[in-house]
């Protein structure tokens, strides 16, 4: 139960970030150079007047007349993500069904014709001019192949085609497979299962807290029967679904700017940070594992989405090669402390 | 090398580059007499700013055990050691205390931008005199440091009695929180070959460019206090960056007021009392008689730098503990310890007042203004007159706003008698 001082305390916190949003990076502000007293530290030229800024900051999100997306477009996207959300969900035959049912696939594709445009073109508007040597050349295969995925010869999905009621079998059994019975099958679900030890500023504990924040930023919270944690990749899908819808609406009732870009900033990071830092990888290991059945299909319509998203937000898509965190790392971290060896009752060290 | 002035020395000094100084100081107030060592502080910094992979061994802010504690270990004893080698019997004081240019009266010995003119390390000549501790002496901070000095040899469960009786208690130790100063003239950025510290002109911050940083670590071989840390994931060296956009005023709580930094405003004792100060053109403070920080430190002049003979001219002052042997505490806060117990010792009316700024509230306070109050009693105290007034002090923000109204005596509740067991 929160206490009255820390429910106010947290509507007092949204109050601050929808009233200001550059008030919730503690980042330094964009307009402050770097300067010092001493005459040792002289700031950098500004590269402004040599290079024109391609990409918008993260931090300042592009006014509303800068990219000529509508409320359609918003929503198409807040469906797409919603089927996948549906689509990754444990499956049942009354899940199927639907997945599987005409008017959805009518809607799926009509979706995919306004959200997926940004696969089609040929430099998707929003992204870096000049991204690093490895989302080059990430960026460049995905593309080709996203522009196939994305140009289906009759505008439908490939997802469609293999979405059909008499392929419910082949899916429950290739998902199974792929994700398991146990905590973590060969294709975790999970997105700190995914990220190297080294790399990755973060901790797991710190990712799941960040996840949360997000959510609850927005008034969300994952239903307690839900049963799975923060990090699950429907739980991202259906928040980036509810974001995408959120923007769908400020932009139907016309209102002012700033909740349309607190709403588009949000997608950004969370993307940035989260769901299009993994999924690619994710779906690179599922399609290997999935090979031939459904979920391959799903995999590949769930890459050339989250790459179009990318391009559309302007954010740098995560590696495809993000291995999979060691399964024991937390008992390799906890023998490394000594404690264990030292309780009483403990097994003798090993000789060294 | 230049020549610059130290009001804390009470004369001028070599610094590697020209006097500048910023608009305003990062400056932090302590009393000592009251820390109980509860890390609160520690742990505010620690999950704010250094809870990531390989910033483990990092404590921004520490609070270690005096004497024998220190993080990392022994940094005050070595860096002392090496002064002592430099200028045997010579780190002396002598002169009259002048205010506001010489408070404390003037410095013979050497700093440690002058000894290094004539030390050459291993590795050729230091800017700063200093020494880069060892990976070890990083590790397992406070450990056994709860040790008082002068305990007489005894048995468990055998307690000294009779030792606690001021002025001074024969057995004693104190807790001494620290973080970094934000130097006048900060040895680390003096240190650096990369130019990569900076200290900002707006607030006297001095911080770290992580985009320079190469990690050559000479920045912690010549901070005296050794408050730059080497972090191992990305090879730079980090520093407490003074919570600054807190003290720009970007923390939301604060509802764009400057704010106090999280150990500050975390500290459960009320010990600490954080602010900016501003600079004459000679390098002394600029008069703002009702500003706390510089009541303590230049009219009550109970607050005292750490270690200022090493010359940085540290910005972070202590209210000395006022049970611990003198040589000890003028070692540790040079020549004003006298002075300054004595005073804290029967404080008069406005410092009793000001001391009610502690701790009361997050934001900054730039200014204070008391309410006289009726006097409540009076006493002697260390044989000397003592009177209690219960004035009323109001601390005001950095926009004027009010931010503090509290008086001398903290208000007394008495549950009506027909509620005395009513839980």
């Amino acid at each position: 139960m929160p206490t009255p001082s820390e429910i106010s305390n947290r509507q007092s916190e949204i109050t601050n970030l929808k009233s200001a949003p550059h008030r919730a990076e503690w980042a330094p502000p964009a307009h402050a150079p770097r300067r010092s007293v001493f005459g040792n530290y002289r700031p950098e030229p500004e590269p402004a007047a040599a290079e024109p800024v391609a990409a918008p900051s993260p931090l300042t999100p592009a006014a509303p007349q800068d990219h000529p997306e509508t409320s359609d477009t918003a929503l198409a996207r807040a469906f797409l993500y919603r089927f996948l959300a549906r689509a990754y969900e444990d499956p049942t035959p009354l899940g199927w069904a639907q997945l599987c049912a005409p008017d959805t696939q009518e809607h799926l594709t009509a979706a995919w014709k306004i959200a997926g445009d940004r696969v089609a073109g040929s430099a998707p508007a929003e992204v870096p001019a000049s991204p690093g040597p490895a989302e080059e050349t990430a960026g460049a295969l995905d593309h080709a192949e996203c522009a196939r995925i994305g140009n289906p010869p009759d505008g439908r999905p490939e997802v469609c085609a293999a979405f059909t009621p008499a392929a419910f079998d082949a899916f429950l059994d290739a998902y199974l497979a792929a994700f398991g019975h146990a905590a973590r099958g060969p294709c975790p679900l999970n997105e700190i299962e995914y990220g190297d030890l080294k790399a990755d500023p973060l901790f797991q504990p710190h990712r799941l807290a960040d996840l949360a924040a997000f959510y609850r930023a927005f008034g969300l919270e994952v239903a307690e029967d839900a049963g799975e944690r923060h990090d699950h990749l429907c739980l991202e899908l259906e928040f980036m679904c509810v974001l995408a819808a959120k923007e769908a609406w400020a932009r139907e009732h016309q209102l002012d700017a700033e909740p349309l870009a607190l709403v588009r900033d949000a997608q950004r990071k969370f993307l940035r940070e989260h769901l299009g830092r993994w999924t690619p990888a994710f779906t690179r290991r599922l399609e290997r594992h999935a090979t031939g059945t459904p979920l391959a299909a799903l995999a590949r319509f769930t890459r050339a989405f989250t790459l179009a998203e990318c391009a559309r937000l302007g954010v740098p898509p995560g590696s495809e090669d993000l291995l999979l965190r060691p399964a024991d790392e937390a008992a390799a971290l906890c023998e490394s402390c000594g404690l264990a060896q030292a309780l009483p009752g403990a097994a003798p060290a090993a000789p060294a | 090398m230049s020549t610059v002035f130290n009001w804390q020395l009470g004369r001028d000094m070599e610094y590697p580059y020209e006097a500048a100084y910023p608009d305003r100081q990062f400056a932090f107030v302590f009393n000592l007499n009251r820390c109980i060592g509860c890390q609160s502080c520690t742990m505010a910094c620690k999950s704010t700013w250094t809870f990531s992979k390989g910033q483990e061994a990092m404590w921004w802010n520490n609070v270690e055990t005096k004497p024998y504690g220190g993080y990392p270990h022994h940094w005050d004893v070595k860096i002392l050691d090496l002064l002592n080698q430099a200028n045997p019997g010579g780190q002396t004081w002598n002169g009259e205390p002048r205010p506001l240019k010489a408070p404390y009266g003037r410095f013979h010995g050497k700093t440690i931008f002058e000894v290094a003119k004539t030390h050459v390390s291993p590795e050729g000549a230091q800017r700063a005199l200093g020494y880069l501790p060892a990976d070890e002496d990083w590790a397992a901070p406070n450990r056994f440091e709860d040790n008082p000095a002068g305990a007489p040899p005894g048995s468990p469960g055998d307690y000294t009695r009779g030792d606690a009786r001021l002025p001074e208690h024969r057995t004693w130790f104190f807790y001494l929180a620290r973080l970094c100063n934000h130097c006048t003239y900060p040895a680390c950025l003096a240190a650096c070959p990369r130019n990569a510290i900076y200290k900002r002109p707006e607030d006297g911050i001095v911080l770290v460019d992580q985009e320079r940083c190469r990690g050559y670590r000479k920045c912690m071989e010549a901070c005296p206090y050794k408050k730059t840390h080497y972090r191992g994931t990305t090879r730079t060296t980090e520093k407490c960056i003074g919570c600054f956009p807190r003290v720009e005023g970007r923390d939301p709580q604060g509802r764009g007021l400057p704010m106090q930094t999280r150990c500050m405003a975390a500290c459960i004792g009320h010990i600490r009392l954080q602010g900016l100060v501003q600079f004459n053109p000679d390098g002394t403070w600029r008069e703002d008689r009702y500003n706390p920080l510089y009541y303590l430190v230049h009219i009550a002049q109970v607050a005292l730098p750490l270690y200022l003979q090493f010359g940085t001219e540290p910005n972070g002052y202590y209210i000395p503990p006022r049970w611990v042997p003198r040589p000890y505490l003028r070692q540790m806060f040079g020549p004003g310890v006298d002075a300054a117990i004595e005073k804290y010792l029967v404080p008069d009316r406005e410092l009793l007042a000001v001391l009610q700024l502690f701790g009361k509230d997050a934001r900054m306070c730039f200014r204070y203004e008391i309410r006289p109050g009726p006097k409540v009693f009076e006493t002697t105290l260390h044989g000397r007159k003592f009177e209690l007034y219960n004035d009323t002090i109001i601390g005001y923000g950095a926009d004027g706003t009010k931010i503090i109204e509290t008086t001398v005596e903290e208000p007394l509740h008495l549950r009506p008698e027909q509620h005395a067991n009513s839980i």
